[in-house]
């Protein structure tokens, strides 16, 4: 029994030790987000066009495949009515396979086809933001809470929807 | 906070017993207690008051057949919560004042001059929600049905005042911008509003929606944000950890309503949370987390 509790105690030593070792979030890479129109019309589709740009004075790798999605740039704590109104998910896991080198100041570009829905966007005007995080490999020790290696948030921007 | 609890009891040594407690406060956690019964076992009538805090009680009480005792209870009384209790979960130290005699229990083991014997008991409440709000509104009914009351006299701020809930019906507060969400806390002062949607999938849901902004509000009010750029990554994070306060107490709000799941999925994409650890709440929920949603009072 006191073999037992001392094993306990020593696993939660272990787990806090991991805990305090949280990786530093780079901010040498810049992010910018546009939208292809200024209106578009309820469940109509548009292009999300993001940009990162290597803002450090070192060459950094970017893997552009992270955990990309859009969230409205609401000032307060608002409990939504359904959760598709959390977050737009673009992309939902990080590919450490795909990886980009990129000098200082270069840039790399691409483009999300989405739809505007009503489970997500309002009728009107709606202000948004674009997240990315990456994860850099699978969490093997449950217990170890991971920060992202990298997290980046565009400006807002924003698009006005009309009803159909 | 008001109570007024009925209940049923039986032990193994007094047999069947009824009785009615009021209680103010946080039962369990902070409260001053009354109450009173009779036990059909030994044919005895008691009364009682107490005061409990964490847990711990300190009462004094009356019996016919045994008369004044003085004592202190520790562990998962029958105001802990649960619909349900036993005596397995309790420390009990007791002093008979008319018999100048000591007694008590660990768990379900009494013991006294006659030395250890094996006294298990349960006690059930007994329609507590349905006599709080007869002995308040003169109506035997449940939760859901007093909101029904309000809500169909369009007396929506009379309802969140009667459940006690903080915060304020705003349906046109610009927060909402026509929207439907069922409420929402200003980050700087922790003001709490609700719309109307929040009072349309009965008492649970409200009662989640009010535990909800309720934490809000006191983080808010903490200070934990003075001083800080609030940004969405932050936002997000309080979210999640709010839903997932809410998460560990299902069992006060079991008809709630809403995806818990999915809400702690996707704020935690956001924050940039470990999805090792969002996962665990939609996907791979350990077998435990059943414990979350046990019925409970408080």
């Amino acid at each position: 029994m006191v073999r037992f509790i001392f094993t306990i105690i020593f696993a939660q030593i272990i787990c806090l030790c991991a805990e305090s070792q949280v990786s530093n979030i780079d901010n040498g890479m810049l992010l910018e987000a546009s939208f292809n129109v200024d209106t578009i019309f309820m469940e109509d589709s548009l292009k999300l066009h993001l940009l990162f740009k290597n803002t450090s004075n070192t060459v950094l790798d970017l893997y552009p495949e992270g955990i990309i999605g859009l969230v409205h740039n609401h000032k307060e704590f608002i409990t939504y009515d359904t959760p598709q109104r959390i977050t737009y998910k673009l992309h939902d896991f990080s590919n450490t396979k795909k990886v980009v080198s990129l000098n200082p100041g270069d840039e790399y570009q691409y483009d999300f086809d989405i739809l505007a829905n009503s489970n997500f966007f309002y009728e009107g005007e709606n202000t948004v933001l674009v997240y990315y995080h990456f994860f850099d490999e699978p969490n093997k020790r449950k217990c170890k809470k991971r920060e992202p290696k990298l997290s980046l948030w565009s400006t807002p921007i924003n698009i006005i929807i009309r009803k159909q | 906070m008001i109570w007024i609890i009925p209940n049923i009891g039986w032990s193994k040594s007094g047999g069947l017993s009824i009785g009615v407690s009021v209680v103010v406060g946080i039962p369990g956690g902070l409260s001053a207690q009354a109450g009173s019964g009779y036990s059909f076992g030994s044919n005895d009538v008691y009364g009682y008051v107490g005061a409990t805090t964490c847990m711990n009680t300190v009462y004094a009480s009356y019996s016919l057949n045994s008369g004044g005792s003085v004592g202190y209870t520790s562990g998962l009384s029958p105001f802990s919560g649960l619909p349900i209790s036993t005596n397995f979960g309790t420390v009990v130290v007791n002093y008979n004042i008319s018999l100048n005699s000591w007694s008590g229990n660990v768990s379900a083991w009494q013991i006294d001059q006659r030395g250890w014997t094996f006294n298990p008991s349960v006690s059930v409440m007994l329609f507590p929600e349905q006599t709080t709000n007869f002995i308040r509104r003169g109506k035997f009914i449940n939760n859901d049905a007093i909101l029904k009351t309000f809500t169909d006299a369009g007396d929506y701020q009379g309802a969140l005042d009667y459940f006690g809930f903080k915060g304020t019906y705003d349906p046109g507060n610009k927060i909402f911008n026509g929207g439907s969400e069922p409420g929402a806390v200003d980050p700087k002062t922790g003001d709490i509003y609700y719309n109307s949607t929040a009072f349309n999938g009965g008492f649970d849901k409200l009662y989640f929606v009010a535990d909800h902004e309720g934490r809000h509000s006191a983080d808010v009010r903490s200070g934990k944000y003075d001083n800080l750029t609030l940004t969405k990554q932050i936002m997000a994070g309080e979210e999640f950890n709010t839903w997932a306060y809410n998460y560990r107490r299902q069992g006060l709000y079991r008809e709630h309503g809403f995806d818990i799941g999915s809400r702690l999925n996707s704020y935690g994409t956001v924050a940039g949370i470990d999805p090792d650890i969002i996962f665990s709440y939609s996907y791979y929920q350990p077998w435990w987390h059943v414990i979350h949603r046990i019925p409970r009072r408080w």
